[in-house]
Protein backbone atom coordinates (compact mmCIF):
# COMPACT_ATOMS: atom_id res chain seq x y z
CA UNK A 1 0.00 0.00 0.00
CA UNK A 2 2.64 2.54 0.75
CA UNK A 3 4.64 2.15 -2.50
CA UNK A 4 0.70 3.48 -3.66
CA UNK A 5 0.69 5.95 -1.82
CA UNK A 6 3.89 7.11 -2.44
CA UNK A 7 3.07 7.47 -6.49
CA UNK A 8 0.15 9.45 -5.61
CA UNK A 9 1.72 11.77 -3.04
CA UNK A 10 4.44 12.05 -6.57
CA UNK A 11 1.67 12.49 -8.81
CA UNK A 12 0.27 15.66 -6.20
CA UNK A 13 3.50 17.10 -6.38
CA UNK A 14 3.97 17.31 -9.95
CA UNK A 15 0.55 18.81 -10.64
CA UNK A 16 1.28 21.54 -7.55
CA UNK A 17 4.52 22.33 -9.26
CA UNK A 18 2.90 22.68 -12.37
CA UNK A 19 0.40 24.80 -11.28
CA UNK A 20 3.03 27.10 -9.32
CA UNK A 21 4.89 27.54 -12.66
CA UNK A 22 1.68 28.31 -14.70
CA UNK A 23 0.17 30.66 -11.63
CA UNK A 24 3.19 33.41 -10.77
CA UNK A 25 1.04 36.08 -11.70
CA UNK A 26 -2.09 34.92 -9.93
CA UNK A 27 -1.89 35.33 -6.44
CA UNK A 28 -4.37 33.01 -5.08
CA UNK A 29 -3.62 30.32 -7.25
CA UNK A 30 0.36 30.57 -6.80
CA UNK A 31 -0.20 30.48 -3.14
CA UNK A 32 -3.13 27.72 -2.76
CA UNK A 33 -0.54 25.79 -4.99
CA UNK A 34 2.13 26.35 -2.84
CA UNK A 35 -0.09 25.42 0.45
CA UNK A 36 -0.53 21.94 -1.87
CA UNK A 37 3.22 21.49 -2.44
CA UNK A 38 3.47 21.98 1.47
CA UNK A 39 1.01 19.54 2.44
CA UNK A 40 3.04 17.08 -0.16
CA UNK A 41 6.10 17.06 1.94
CA UNK A 42 3.97 16.54 4.75
CA UNK A 43 2.75 13.31 3.34
CA UNK A 44 6.25 12.40 2.37
CA UNK A 45 7.26 12.82 5.35
CA UNK A 46 4.46 11.32 7.14
CA UNK A 47 4.77 8.19 4.67
CA UNK A 48 8.43 7.47 4.41
CA UNK A 49 10.24 4.96 1.98
CA UNK A 50 9.89 1.77 1.66
CA UNK A 51 12.74 -0.60 1.78
CA UNK A 52 12.59 -1.24 -1.60
CA UNK A 53 12.10 2.46 -2.26
CA UNK A 54 15.24 2.77 0.27
CA UNK A 55 17.40 0.44 -2.00
CA UNK A 56 16.23 2.05 -4.95
CA UNK A 57 18.14 5.44 -3.83
CA UNK A 58 20.74 4.60 -2.10
CA UNK A 59 22.61 6.29 -3.86
CA UNK A 60 21.80 9.95 -2.41
CA UNK A 61 21.17 8.38 1.24
CA UNK A 62 20.98 11.52 2.35
CA UNK A 63 18.41 13.49 0.49
CA UNK A 64 15.89 15.51 1.58
CA UNK A 65 12.58 13.50 2.90
CA UNK B 1 -15.05 0.64 13.88
CA UNK B 2 -12.18 4.07 13.98
CA UNK B 3 -8.94 3.28 13.21
CA UNK B 4 -6.63 2.62 16.31
CA UNK B 5 -4.06 5.00 15.20
CA UNK B 6 -3.55 7.95 13.64
CA UNK B 7 -0.62 6.95 11.34
CA UNK B 8 -1.15 3.12 11.10
CA UNK B 9 2.00 3.04 9.34
CA UNK B 10 4.66 4.68 11.54
CA UNK B 11 3.15 4.14 14.77
CA UNK B 12 3.56 -0.01 14.70
CA UNK B 13 6.69 -0.01 12.82
CA UNK B 14 9.25 -2.26 13.68
CA UNK B 15 11.84 -0.56 15.83
CA UNK B 16 14.64 -1.42 13.25
CA UNK B 17 12.88 0.10 10.47
CA UNK B 18 11.86 3.46 12.53
CA UNK B 19 15.00 3.96 13.29
CA UNK B 20 16.55 3.48 10.03
CA UNK B 21 14.12 6.30 8.69
CA UNK B 22 15.27 8.51 11.95
CA UNK B 23 18.84 8.06 11.02
CA UNK B 24 18.04 8.93 7.42
CA UNK B 25 15.68 12.10 8.86
CA UNK B 26 18.71 13.62 11.47
CA UNK B 27 21.36 13.62 8.48
CA UNK B 28 19.50 15.42 5.79
CA UNK B 29 18.24 17.59 9.00
CA UNK B 30 22.26 17.87 9.44
CA UNK B 31 22.86 18.83 5.90
CA UNK B 32 20.44 21.73 5.83
CA UNK B 33 21.31 23.20 8.87
CA UNK B 34 24.86 23.19 7.78
CA UNK B 35 24.04 24.95 4.90
CA UNK B 36 21.29 27.54 5.98
CA UNK B 37 21.35 27.91 9.83
CA UNK B 38 24.24 30.60 10.93
CA UNK B 39 23.71 28.57 14.54
CA UNK B 40 24.65 25.16 12.51
CA UNK B 41 27.02 26.61 10.45
CA UNK B 42 29.21 27.30 12.82
CA UNK B 43 28.53 24.50 15.24
CA UNK B 44 28.85 21.49 12.82
CA UNK B 45 31.81 23.08 11.17
CA UNK B 46 34.12 19.38 10.38
CA UNK B 47 30.78 17.20 11.07
CA UNK B 48 29.34 15.45 7.94
CA UNK B 49 25.81 13.85 8.00
CA UNK B 50 27.86 10.54 6.47
CA UNK B 51 29.98 10.68 9.86
CA UNK B 52 26.80 9.86 11.77
CA UNK B 53 26.18 5.57 10.51
CA UNK B 54 24.50 4.68 13.72
CA UNK B 55 21.96 6.20 16.24
CA UNK B 56 25.08 5.57 18.37
CA UNK B 57 26.77 8.11 16.41
CA UNK B 58 24.75 11.13 17.94
CA UNK B 59 27.14 11.71 20.58
CA UNK B 60 29.56 13.30 18.33
CA UNK B 61 26.90 16.29 17.42
CA UNK B 62 26.91 18.82 20.31
CA UNK B 63 23.85 19.44 22.18
CA UNK B 64 22.32 23.01 21.80
CA UNK B 65 21.59 24.93 24.91
CA UNK B 66 18.94 27.59 25.34
CA UNK B 67 21.45 30.48 26.05
CA UNK B 68 22.91 29.75 23.01
CA UNK B 69 19.67 30.27 21.19
CA UNK B 70 19.32 33.57 23.26
CA UNK B 71 22.88 34.38 22.33
CA UNK B 72 22.32 34.03 18.33
CA UNK B 73 18.83 35.75 18.32
CA UNK B 74 20.82 39.20 19.04
CA UNK B 75 21.90 38.87 15.23
CA UNK B 76 19.90 39.93 12.17
CA UNK B 77 17.45 39.23 10.88
CA UNK B 78 15.59 40.44 14.15
CA UNK B 79 14.36 39.02 15.89
CA UNK B 80 15.44 35.29 15.03
CA UNK B 81 18.95 36.18 14.00
CA UNK B 82 20.92 33.36 13.83
CA UNK B 83 18.36 30.47 14.65
CA UNK B 84 16.85 31.04 11.48
CA UNK B 85 16.65 28.83 9.16
CA UNK B 86 14.47 29.80 5.92
CA UNK B 87 14.47 33.48 4.47
CA UNK B 88 12.70 35.69 6.63
CA UNK B 89 10.04 36.51 4.18
CA UNK B 90 8.74 32.38 4.72
CA UNK B 91 8.13 32.81 8.41
CA UNK B 92 4.78 33.11 8.91
CA UNK B 93 4.35 32.58 12.38
CA UNK B 94 5.77 34.29 15.46
CA UNK B 95 5.86 32.49 18.66
CA UNK B 96 8.10 32.60 22.17
CA UNK B 97 9.08 30.99 24.89
CA UNK B 98 7.54 31.98 28.62
CA UNK B 99 11.11 33.50 29.43
CA UNK B 100 10.50 31.97 33.28
CA UNK B 101 14.56 30.93 32.89
CA UNK B 102 15.89 34.07 31.06
CA UNK B 103 15.10 36.40 28.08
CA UNK B 104 12.53 34.37 25.73
CA UNK B 105 13.65 32.57 22.44
CA UNK B 106 11.65 34.11 19.69
CA UNK B 107 10.41 30.53 17.71
CA UNK B 108 9.92 31.44 14.19
CA UNK B 109 7.44 28.61 12.27
CA UNK B 110 6.70 29.18 7.97
CA UNK B 111 3.15 27.67 7.00
CA UNK B 112 5.47 24.44 6.33
CA UNK B 113 6.68 24.49 9.71
CA UNK B 114 3.64 25.04 11.14
CA UNK B 115 1.93 22.21 9.91
CA UNK B 116 4.17 19.96 11.02
CA UNK B 117 4.28 20.76 14.40
CA UNK B 118 0.69 20.64 13.81
CA UNK B 119 0.52 16.77 12.51
CA UNK B 120 2.82 15.81 15.61
CA UNK B 121 0.10 17.05 17.26
CA UNK B 122 -2.15 15.32 16.04
CA UNK B 123 -0.81 12.39 17.07
CA UNK B 124 -0.69 13.35 20.93
CA UNK B 125 -4.76 14.31 20.28
CA UNK B 126 -5.70 10.86 18.65
CA UNK B 127 -3.47 8.57 21.31
CA UNK B 128 -5.27 10.66 23.93
CA UNK B 129 -8.99 8.95 22.27
CA UNK B 130 -9.89 12.74 20.46
CA UNK B 131 -12.07 11.95 17.66
CA UNK B 132 -13.98 14.03 15.23
CA UNK B 133 -17.19 13.42 17.56
CA UNK B 134 -15.75 15.53 19.72
CA UNK B 135 -16.31 19.13 20.97
CA UNK B 136 -13.40 20.78 22.59
CA UNK B 137 -13.28 23.34 24.98
CA UNK B 138 -9.92 25.37 25.76
CA UNK B 139 -10.15 27.61 28.51
CA UNK B 140 -7.29 29.75 27.26
CA UNK B 141 -6.67 32.64 25.45
CA UNK B 142 -3.88 32.15 23.11
CA UNK B 143 -0.88 34.53 22.32
CA UNK B 144 2.45 35.22 21.82
CA UNK B 145 3.73 31.82 23.66
CA UNK B 146 2.82 28.76 21.82
CA UNK B 147 0.36 27.01 24.57
CA UNK B 148 -2.38 25.61 23.32
CA UNK B 149 -1.61 27.38 19.42
CA UNK B 150 -0.38 23.81 18.40
CA UNK B 151 -3.53 22.10 20.21
CA UNK B 152 -6.43 24.38 18.54
CA UNK B 153 -5.08 23.61 14.77
CA UNK B 154 -4.57 20.12 15.78
CA UNK B 155 -8.09 19.62 16.61
CA UNK B 156 -9.31 21.31 13.65
CA UNK B 157 -7.06 18.88 12.09
CA UNK B 158 -8.28 16.08 13.82
CA UNK B 159 -11.90 17.24 12.82
CA UNK B 160 -12.70 17.75 16.46
CA UNK B 161 -15.28 21.27 16.33
CA UNK B 162 -13.17 23.65 18.66
CA UNK B 163 -14.44 26.26 21.31
CA UNK B 164 -12.04 28.72 22.19
CA UNK B 165 -12.96 29.92 25.68
CA UNK B 166 -10.10 32.92 26.22
CA UNK B 167 -10.90 36.15 27.54
CA UNK B 168 -13.58 34.48 29.94
CA UNK B 169 -13.17 34.04 33.44
CA UNK B 170 -13.53 30.58 34.92
CA UNK B 171 -16.78 30.40 35.85
CA UNK B 172 -17.85 32.26 32.74
CA UNK B 173 -15.83 28.67 30.68
CA UNK B 174 -17.67 26.97 33.14
CA UNK B 175 -20.87 28.42 32.57
CA UNK B 176 -19.70 27.84 28.09
CA UNK B 177 -18.92 24.48 28.87
CA UNK B 178 -21.99 23.87 30.19
CA UNK B 179 -23.96 25.50 27.35
CA UNK B 180 -22.50 24.36 24.65
CA UNK B 181 -22.01 20.65 25.92
CA UNK B 182 -18.36 20.48 25.54
CA UNK B 183 -17.10 16.96 25.85
CA UNK B 184 -13.22 17.51 25.67
CA UNK B 185 -11.07 20.30 27.11
CA UNK B 186 -6.96 20.87 27.42
CA UNK B 187 -5.86 22.84 29.91
CA UNK B 188 -3.02 22.77 32.78
CA UNK B 189 -3.26 20.62 35.54
CA UNK B 190 -3.27 23.69 37.73
CA UNK B 191 -5.85 24.97 35.68
CA UNK B 192 -8.07 21.76 35.88
CA UNK B 193 -7.98 21.29 39.72
CA UNK B 194 -8.89 25.57 39.51
CA UNK B 195 -11.57 24.48 37.41
CA UNK B 196 -13.07 21.97 39.28
CA UNK B 197 -12.61 24.46 42.59
CA UNK B 198 -14.60 27.35 41.19
CA UNK B 199 -17.46 24.83 39.96
CA UNK B 200 -17.91 23.03 43.53
CA UNK B 201 -18.13 26.95 44.41
CA UNK B 202 -20.27 27.44 42.17
CA UNK B 203 -22.45 24.29 43.29
CA UNK B 204 -21.79 22.45 40.05
CA UNK B 205 -20.53 18.99 40.45
CA UNK B 206 -16.86 18.67 37.72
CA UNK B 207 -17.87 14.94 36.76
CA UNK B 208 -21.62 16.85 35.63
CA UNK B 209 -19.87 19.05 33.06
CA UNK B 210 -20.15 16.00 30.77
CA UNK B 211 -16.42 16.06 29.57
CA UNK B 212 -15.12 12.79 28.32
CA UNK B 213 -11.58 14.02 28.24
CA UNK B 214 -9.00 16.20 29.12
CA UNK B 215 -5.57 16.44 27.91
CA UNK B 216 -3.41 18.71 30.54
CA UNK B 217 -0.65 20.31 29.10
CA UNK B 218 2.18 23.41 30.37
CA UNK B 219 3.43 21.79 33.52
CA UNK B 220 4.64 18.07 34.66
CA UNK B 221 1.60 16.26 35.71
CA UNK B 222 2.35 13.84 38.62
CA UNK B 223 0.03 10.87 38.44
CA UNK B 224 -1.28 11.45 41.54
CA UNK B 225 -2.62 14.78 39.32
CA UNK B 226 -3.70 12.82 37.11
CA UNK B 227 -6.02 10.72 39.14
CA UNK B 228 -7.27 13.46 41.05
CA UNK B 229 -8.44 14.74 37.95
CA UNK B 230 -9.99 11.94 36.78
CA UNK B 231 -11.77 11.87 40.15
CA UNK B 232 -13.12 15.24 40.11
CA UNK B 233 -14.26 15.49 36.26
CA UNK B 234 -15.20 11.63 36.13
CA UNK B 235 -13.22 11.75 32.47
CA UNK B 236 -10.03 10.50 31.20
CA UNK B 237 -7.56 12.64 31.85
CA UNK B 238 -3.98 12.35 29.45
CA UNK B 239 -0.75 14.07 29.67
CA UNK B 240 1.76 15.02 26.71
CA UNK B 241 5.29 16.65 26.90
CA UNK B 242 6.58 19.04 24.81
CA UNK B 243 7.71 22.96 24.68
CA UNK B 244 8.37 25.59 22.35
CA UNK B 245 11.49 25.03 20.91
CA UNK B 246 11.12 21.10 20.51
CA UNK B 247 7.24 21.35 19.72
CA UNK B 248 4.86 18.44 21.69
CA UNK B 249 7.27 15.27 21.09
CA UNK B 250 5.05 12.67 23.65
CA UNK B 251 1.98 11.71 24.11
CA UNK B 252 -0.18 9.53 26.22
CA UNK B 253 -2.09 6.50 24.84
CA UNK B 254 -5.65 4.88 26.33
CA UNK B 255 -3.44 2.79 28.18
CA UNK B 256 -2.17 5.67 30.78
CA UNK B 257 1.00 3.81 31.74
CA UNK B 258 4.00 6.29 30.28
CA UNK B 259 3.94 8.09 26.92
CA UNK B 260 5.01 7.80 23.50
CA UNK B 261 7.68 9.66 21.68
CA UNK B 262 6.13 10.71 18.35
CA UNK B 263 8.31 8.95 16.00
CA UNK B 264 9.86 9.61 13.64
CA UNK B 265 9.01 13.21 14.02
CA UNK B 266 11.74 13.35 17.14
CA UNK B 267 14.73 11.48 17.53
CA UNK B 268 14.87 11.30 21.60
CA UNK B 269 17.69 10.93 23.63
CA UNK B 270 17.82 10.41 27.51
CA UNK B 271 21.19 11.25 28.63
CA UNK B 272 22.60 10.45 31.90
CA UNK B 273 23.07 14.33 33.79
CA UNK B 274 26.13 13.35 35.21
CA UNK B 275 27.45 12.35 31.90
CA UNK B 276 25.71 13.20 28.73
CA UNK B 277 27.83 11.22 26.34
CA UNK B 278 25.85 8.02 27.80
CA UNK B 279 22.39 7.56 26.93
CA UNK B 280 20.12 6.25 30.51
CA UNK B 281 18.89 2.42 30.27
CA UNK B 282 15.46 1.61 30.94
CA UNK B 283 13.91 2.56 34.32
CA UNK B 284 16.46 5.20 35.23
CA UNK B 285 16.17 8.87 34.98
CA UNK B 286 18.02 11.33 32.64
CA UNK B 287 17.64 14.86 30.95
CA UNK B 288 15.45 14.35 27.55
CA UNK B 289 17.40 15.91 24.64
CA UNK B 290 15.57 16.09 21.48
CA UNK B 291 15.73 16.72 17.60
CA UNK B 292 12.83 17.44 15.88
CA UNK B 293 13.93 15.92 12.56
CA UNK B 294 11.38 18.14 9.71
CA UNK B 295 11.52 21.19 10.60
CA UNK B 296 13.38 23.90 8.55
CA UNK B 297 12.19 27.03 9.67
CA UNK B 298 13.96 26.73 12.73
CA UNK B 299 16.39 23.64 12.99
CA UNK B 300 16.98 22.57 16.77
CA UNK B 301 19.61 19.13 16.94
CA UNK B 302 20.19 17.48 19.67
CA UNK B 303 18.20 20.13 22.20
CA UNK B 304 18.65 19.98 26.03
CA UNK B 305 15.33 20.28 27.31
CA UNK B 306 16.04 20.13 30.87
CA UNK B 307 13.52 18.04 31.37
CA UNK B 308 13.95 14.84 33.49
CA UNK B 309 12.39 12.07 32.64
CA UNK B 310 12.41 8.82 33.41
CA UNK B 311 12.90 5.76 30.37
CA UNK B 312 10.28 3.20 29.86
CA UNK B 313 10.52 0.31 27.55
CA UNK B 314 9.24 0.39 23.88
CA UNK B 315 6.43 -2.37 24.28
CA UNK B 316 3.13 -0.95 24.94
CA UNK B 317 -0.26 -2.94 25.49
CA UNK B 318 -1.64 -0.32 22.54
CA UNK B 319 0.71 -2.24 20.01
CA UNK B 320 2.45 0.93 19.11
CA UNK B 321 6.30 0.59 18.96
CA UNK B 322 7.75 4.09 19.63
CA UNK B 323 10.09 4.29 22.12
CA UNK B 324 8.76 5.94 24.96
CA UNK B 325 9.10 8.21 28.36
CA UNK B 326 7.63 6.63 31.88
CA UNK B 327 7.30 10.32 33.57
CA UNK B 328 8.68 13.37 34.07
CA UNK B 329 9.88 13.86 36.84
CA UNK B 330 10.34 17.86 36.68
CA UNK B 331 12.27 20.40 35.20
CA UNK B 332 16.55 20.23 36.18
CA UNK B 333 16.47 23.31 36.77
CA UNK B 334 14.00 23.09 39.67
CA UNK B 335 15.94 20.75 41.33
CA UNK B 336 17.65 21.96 44.72
CA UNK B 337 19.64 20.97 47.39
CA UNK B 338 18.11 21.72 50.64
CA UNK B 339 20.26 21.24 53.87
CA UNK B 340 22.21 19.14 51.47
CA UNK B 341 20.03 16.53 50.28
CA UNK B 342 18.06 16.88 46.62
CA UNK B 343 14.62 17.99 46.63
CA UNK B 344 12.31 18.06 43.42
CA UNK B 345 9.09 19.73 44.35
CA UNK B 346 7.18 17.57 42.42
CA UNK B 347 7.03 14.79 45.33
CA UNK B 348 5.46 17.68 46.94
CA UNK B 349 2.64 17.72 44.63
CA UNK B 350 2.76 13.91 44.31
CA UNK B 351 2.54 13.50 47.95
CA UNK B 352 -0.18 16.04 48.08
CA UNK B 353 -2.71 15.25 44.97
CA UNK B 354 -2.14 11.29 45.79
CA UNK B 355 -2.86 11.31 49.92
CA UNK B 356 -4.42 14.31 50.97
CA UNK B 357 -7.31 15.36 48.85
CA UNK B 358 -8.56 18.15 52.00
CA UNK B 359 -5.39 20.23 50.48
CA UNK B 360 -6.47 22.58 47.72
CA UNK B 361 -4.09 25.10 46.46
CA UNK B 362 -0.04 25.12 48.49
CA UNK B 363 3.05 26.34 47.99
CA UNK B 364 6.91 25.68 49.34
CA UNK B 365 9.19 27.98 50.34
CA UNK B 366 12.86 27.23 50.83
CA UNK B 367 14.34 30.21 53.03
CA UNK B 368 17.95 30.81 54.83
CA UNK B 369 16.95 33.08 57.84
CA UNK B 370 20.48 32.55 59.59
CA UNK B 371 22.91 29.81 58.91
CA UNK B 372 20.64 27.05 58.19
CA UNK B 373 18.18 26.31 55.08
CA UNK B 374 14.72 26.24 56.35
CA UNK B 375 11.90 24.63 54.12
CA UNK B 376 8.15 25.45 54.37
CA UNK B 377 4.84 24.13 52.97
CA UNK B 378 1.79 26.56 52.90
CA UNK B 379 -1.15 25.01 52.47
CA UNK B 380 -5.04 25.56 52.52
CA UNK B 381 -7.41 23.13 53.07
CA UNK B 382 -10.50 22.86 50.67
CA UNK B 383 -12.98 23.39 53.91
CA UNK B 384 -12.66 25.02 56.62
CA UNK B 385 -10.89 22.83 59.63
CA UNK B 386 -11.58 23.15 63.61
CA UNK B 387 -8.24 24.21 65.45
CA UNK B 388 -7.95 20.94 66.54
CA UNK B 389 -7.94 19.11 63.21
CA UNK B 390 -6.21 21.42 61.80
CA UNK B 391 -3.08 20.52 64.47
CA UNK B 392 -3.82 17.14 63.29
CA UNK B 393 -3.25 17.80 59.43
CA UNK B 394 -0.04 20.04 60.03
CA UNK B 395 1.40 16.85 62.19
CA UNK B 396 0.35 14.36 59.43
CA UNK B 397 1.73 16.38 56.48
CA UNK B 398 5.19 16.85 58.01
CA UNK B 399 5.54 13.48 59.23
CA UNK B 400 5.02 12.20 55.32
CA UNK B 401 6.88 15.24 53.70
CA UNK B 402 10.18 13.69 55.88
CA UNK B 403 9.28 10.64 54.39
CA UNK B 404 8.63 11.38 50.96
CA UNK B 405 11.32 14.02 50.88
CA UNK B 406 14.20 13.28 53.51
CA UNK B 407 13.53 16.81 54.98
CA UNK B 408 11.69 18.88 57.95
CA UNK B 409 9.07 20.83 56.74
CA UNK B 410 7.44 23.64 58.75
CA UNK B 411 4.01 23.30 58.02
CA UNK B 412 1.32 26.09 57.87
CA UNK B 413 -2.38 26.01 57.12
CA UNK B 414 -4.21 29.24 55.60
CA UNK B 415 -7.57 29.95 54.95
CA UNK B 416 -8.84 29.31 51.83
CA UNK B 417 -8.24 32.10 49.10
CA UNK B 418 -4.87 33.03 50.67
CA UNK B 419 -3.14 31.23 47.89
CA UNK B 420 -2.64 32.86 44.59
CA UNK B 421 -4.68 30.85 42.23
CA UNK B 422 -3.00 29.99 38.19
CA UNK B 423 -4.57 30.02 34.94
CA UNK B 424 -1.50 28.79 32.79
CA UNK B 425 1.12 27.47 34.80
CA UNK B 426 1.83 27.74 38.53
CA UNK B 427 4.62 28.71 40.51
CA UNK B 428 3.78 26.75 43.98
CA UNK B 429 7.94 26.52 44.66
CA UNK B 430 9.91 29.44 45.25
CA UNK B 431 13.44 29.27 46.41
CA UNK B 432 14.10 32.33 48.15
CA UNK B 433 17.90 32.04 48.69
CA UNK B 434 18.17 33.22 44.70
CA UNK B 435 18.27 36.54 44.38
CA UNK B 436 16.39 36.05 41.45
CA UNK B 437 13.73 33.71 42.53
Amino acid sequence: MMEQVRKEILSIRKSAASLMEISREFPALRRNAEIIMIFANLLDFISPQTEEENARTQEDPHGLP
Amino acid sequence: MEPQYWNPYLETLPRERLEQIELKYFRSLLSYAKENSPLYREKLKGIQPQDIRLLGDLHKIPLTEKEELRLLQEAEPHPYGGILGVDIQEVTTFRQTSGTTGKPVYVPETYESWQWRVEAWCHILYMAGFRPRHRVFLPFGYNVYVAFWEAHYAAEKLGCEVVPGGALDTRARIHKILEVRATAMMCTPTYGLHMAEEAMGMGVDPARLGLERILCAGEPMPEATRRRLEELFQCHVFDHIGGTEPCGWAGMCEQKNGLHIIEPFFLVEVLDPEDPSRQVQEGQRGVAVVTPLGRRSFPVIRFKTNDLVVKAPASCGCGRTSLRIQEVLGRCDELRKVRGVLFSPKSVEQLLRGEFPQIGEYEVLVSRPGSMDQISLRAEPVQGVSPEQARALCRSLAQKLKLVTNLSFQVELLPQGSLPRYTLKARRFRDKREPTS
